[in-house]
């Protein structure tokens, strides 16, 4: 699984990077699963990562890193087939069925994957940490919202502002 | 620190795990709100899209002025101790919900605020909005609309500026917005999730429009007609002067079917013929006067039998009619025509047409007669309440409305 040295970035799938997390942990990675991230995407076509060099990630640790690496992997080939136009319905429901157990994770965690999925811009991953987010402020009130996210207790100035907002849209609260 | 090197690849289907390090220490808000500082500074240099490598090294992170106050605001935040999110992100999320659970979301925190004022000014409201039953109801009084959605299976009931909703006709909804006729024919389009209105020019603007007055004075009424026809019209409003082109011709003869044209989510053109079962009885039964006529409530003057589906093909110039909806939802009433992919409507089900009444006799005429309103299904024709009990008054009728928060920037609003 020898990385070739070549930076032309025409080595097809066999290629591989190398990802450096903040705490120094280094990821090797099908570069295909790594070019899902844009902002990574510039890097490898332009033959970074590759060898010994590796790209320093200081904004997502180990875990998190980790964590983003495996949805990767798992999205990698029906990004290839340019998003999946003849999947069968099986891949389909198979990926549906992952991405719903992948972001059934501790709160911690999944903060640190949103922030990571915005930096690097891993467009799928965005948009289900959103939903994942979404889906656990559906049918709350505000106060609701706050505890389940764990934001402290508003302060008084928040809490006028608050008390504005729902006074405008007083319907909403019913 | 010591350097592990993990190998992945396409075949691995196992996640990269375990992971000989320490444990990410997310577990107190000071120290996930930390993380969000830097990365949350990373992402504004790594969006550049410049070269990756030069801007990945921790030195340049904070270095830029911007970057550094950036950083202080956050470190406020965390003092305070609330996990905030980027705008970006929040608008990311907010992008998702309903508009019930959006303006909720809107009142959460400042930074939330900020999020939802800034999607409500400028921003495009979540792509598939559900469809929402707008009505009026006795209960609530005049100025009140209800909203029924059918996403959260819920009523809203929300106030709207005068004139009183329940003394003015609903004609027409769309993008959100909905149009009304009060007793005088004036219009007024009016979103009853802003609350903002706009009174549409009087129709004695028209120039063909001749008011007649009464004795004291006053206008009391207007002459004005109405076609229908099953040909397709297409308006090219590029170019400078705007001429109907006839696209189709007349398809069907008989004029008692209603007919929508509407595009499908894959863009292709569709046309819906909505056909009335005759009233029961109705026949046999005369009625000697109007009176008498709007005195039996409760019964239901016409009731959709059908609703047929052809596509049209205009290279051919022909309809093609297809058994069933397959994947797809049609939203079809006084409403701007839908047709929907159910998948991406959690509470909606495929194949079935959800109408409300648009017969336009009916509505006029018979203001106190039940309303045509329900869900089709087409594979079998059986027909379902949209929500029993009954919410709604039966005038003025009830139309499907796509919540939208976006608010206009109008210029006299107040």
């Amino acid at each position: 699984m020898a990385a070739p040295e070549s930076g032309d970035g025409n080595n097809g799938a066999a290629r591989m990077v190398t990802l450096i997390s903040s705490d120094n942990t280094r990821f090797e990675v099908e570069a295909a699963a790594a070019s899902l991230s844009q902002t990574l995407q510039l890097t490898i076509l332009d033959g970074g990562g590759g060898g010994g060099d590796g790209i320093p990630l200081p904004n997502v640790d180990s875990a998190t890193l980790s964590k983003v690496l495996e949805y990767c992997i798992k999205h990698a080939p029906a990004a290839a087939n340019g998003g999946a136009p003849n999947a069968t319905a099986v891949d389909r429901a198979e990926l549906e069925r992952f991405d719903n157990e992948f972001v059934n994770i501790d709160q911690s965690v999944l903060y640190s994957l949103i922030m990571a999925a915005h930096n690097l811009e891993i467009e799928g991953l965005q948009s289900l940490v959103a939903k994942k987010v979404a889906d656990m402020i559906k049918g709350k009130s505000p106060m609701e919202i706050r505890r389940t996210l764990g934001f402290p207790d508003p302060t008084p100035e928040e809490q006028a502002e608050m008390n504005a907002h729902m006074l405008e849209y007083g319907w909403a609260y019913e | 620190m010591s350097t592990t090197v993990f190998s992945f690849s396409f075949s691995t289907s196992l996640p990269p795990t375990p992971l000989p390090l320490p444990p990410p220490p997310t577990t107190t808000t000071a120290v996930q709100a930390s993380s969000f500082i830097e990365a949350s500074a990373g992402g504004r240099i790594l969006s550049e899209r410049l070269h990756a490598r030069r801007f990945f090294g921790p030195n340049r992170l904070l270095t830029k002025t911007s970057q550094s106050e950036e950083h202080l605001n956050r470190a406020a935040n965390v003092a305070n101790g609330s996990p905030d999110l980027p705008q970006e992100i929040l608008l990311d999320i907010f992008a998702q919900l309903e508009v019930p659970d959006l303006v909720r979301a809107g009142s959460v925190c400042s930074s939330w605020n900020a999020a939802y004022t800034s999607l409500c000014n400028t921003g495009p409201c979540r792509l598939h909005q559900t469809p929402c039953l707008l009505y009026t109801s006795e209960s609530s009084g005049a100025s009140a609309v209800g909203l029924y959605s059918l996403a959260e299976k819920k009523a809203y009931t929300l106030t709207l500026p005068d004139p009183p909703i329940r003394s003015r006709h609903i004609i027409g909804s769309s993008y959100g917005w909905i149009i009304t006729v009060d007793e005088r024919c004036e219009l007024h389009v009016v979103n009853p999730i802003t609350r903002e209105q706009i009174v549409l020019p009087s129709v004695t603007a028209i120039e063909q429009v001749a008011p007649t007055f009464d004795d004291a004075g006053s206008i009391c009424k207007y002459l004005y007609a109405c076609i229908s026809s099953g040909e397709i019209h297409a308006f090219d409003l590029g170019t400078p002067t705007v001429e109907p082109k006839i696209v189709l011709g007349s398809m069907k003869h008989c004029v008692s079917d209603r007919i929508y044209i509407m595009k499908a989510p894959c863009g292709e053109l569709l046309q819906i013929w909505r056909s009335d079962a005759s009233p029961q009885g109705d026949e046999e039964h005369e009625y000697d006067s109007d009176l008498e006529l709007e005195l039996s409530v409760g019964s239901q003057m016409s009731r959709t039998s059908s609703i047929k589906i052809h596509k049209v093909d205009l290279t051919s110039k022909k309809l093609v009619e297809v058994s069933n909806l397959s994947e797809h939802v049609l939203f079809i009433g006084l409403n701007q025509s839908h047709c929907h992919l159910a998948e991406d409507y959690l509470q909606l089900k495929a194949n079935n047409a959800y109408f409300t009444d648009d017969n336009y006799i009916d509505i006029t005429w018979f203001k106190n007669h039940r309303r045509d309103i329900g869900v089709l299904y087409m594979a079998n024709n059986s027909k379902e309440e949209v929500v029993s009990p009954q919410l709604w008054s039966n005038s003025p009728t009830p139309v499907w409305l796509i919540p939208n928060s976006r608010r206009m920037s109008l210029p006299s609003h107040n």
